[in-house]
């Protein structure tokens, strides 16, 4: 159950790098798109009414800090040539699990790999999202790993529809609907 | 879609050095100029090659958690459902699948009591049957990195980025 005191201490040690009110501004304006130009740091520098170099330091502490991760591009990766993106969501036991993860983990068609959560009657706690040119290359890649590690009670759930796809906005007040 | 293009998407997704003049470092690599990197770029995101360039944070260093949630949802409210959970500004991914849970969307808020009091709506929406919260108990694998060199094979790179 929730708890409001441990809640607040995990938060205080997350925040074990302060961010001033700067940092946060940076953030914010880096969260969305970075300008196409020659100096697009001088351009946010500008904006944020700090001067280049200062940007540059925050920018580099903020990723020694792993807070920033990259200042990179997210691809649509539909339109670039991985058709088929299918879930794959199966039962594995304790014992076999860390094992067969690590197996299926090392494939290079698979991007995200994780043990999650189970229900009775959603008992599946081994997830992996394939990707492959498509669908009927990526379920025989599917049932030939299935056959592999011996996993029957296996799904493969595509999705058909994006409702929403969008990177996370930080420091807004608007969380709480 | 060119090599260059591909070139240039794989360096992009790579990230780019924090440096005064990024496009002109990764020009100088690519042997091109940079005027020209920058108008493959432009045209890579008009024809939506490129969602987004720009930084990428760990939303757990600044303190934020995030669960993946499934739904079994009601066809006649379906869209309803689904609007009402995007309006959440910590929901970045929603998608239909093909399942009787039919609806699965990620949730990253500030705290757990957020996160509560927001999925307690949702399963008050008209049309929910059922919800499910499936957090992470153990991570294997996070890689978003698209090779788009190989044009007969797929290879999401081992190395590439966590």
């Amino acid at each position: 159950m929730t708890n409001k005191k441990a809640e607040t201490a995990r938060l205080k040690k997350m925040n074990k790098f302060k961010l001033d009110k700067v940092d946060k501004a940076i953030i914010k304006s880096m969260e969305k798109n970075i300008p196409l130009t020659i100096n697009p740091y001088q351009k946010i520098a500008d904006q944020l009414n700090i001067e280049l170099v200062e940007l540059l330091d925050r920018l580099k502490k903020l990723k020694q800090q792993k807070i920033l991760k990259r200042v990179a591009a997210i691809l649509y990766h539909r339109q670039s040539g991985y058709q088929a993106n299918g879930m794959f969501v199966c039962f594995l036991p304790d014992v076999k699990l860390t094992a067969i993860a690590n197996k299926i983990s090392s494939l290079k068609e698979v991007s995200h790999c994780y043990q999650r959560k189970t229900y009775p009657e959603w008992p599946y706690n081994f997830y992996a999202m394939f990707h492959a040119k498509n669908k009927s290359v990526l379920e025989d890649l599917v049932v030939e790993t299935a056959a592999k590690h011996q996993i029957n009670d296996y799904q493969i759930l595509y999705s058909t529809e994006e409702l929403k796809k969008s990177s996370l906005k930080y420091f807004t007040n608007d969380f709480d609907i | 879609m060119d090599q260059l293009d591909q070139q240039i998407l794989n360096k992009l997704q790579q990230g780019l050095s924090l440096e005064a003049s990024p496009f002109k470092h990764l020009a100088a690599e690519l042997e091109i100029d940079v005027e020209q990197l920058l108008e493959r770029i432009k045209k890579l995101k008009s024809a939506n090659y490129i969602r987004r360039l720009g930084g990428v944070f760990n939303s757990k260093e600044l303190g934020y958690q995030s669960t993946l949630v499934a739904l079994e949802a009601e066809e006649n409210n379906f869209y309803q459902i689904a609007k009402f959970i995007n309006q959440h500004p910590g929901v970045t991914h929603n998608y239909r699948r093909t399942n009787r849970l039919n609806l699965w969307f990620t949730l990253t808020t500030e705290t757990a009591v957020a996160r509560e009091a927001f999925l307690a709506k949702v399963v008050n929406q008209p049309g929910v049957k059922n919800l499910y919260q499936l957090p992470k108990e153990k991570f294997f694998k996070l890689n978003v990195f698209f090779d788009m060199k190989s044009d007969s094979e797929i290879n999401l790179q081992e190395d590439g980025i966590k």
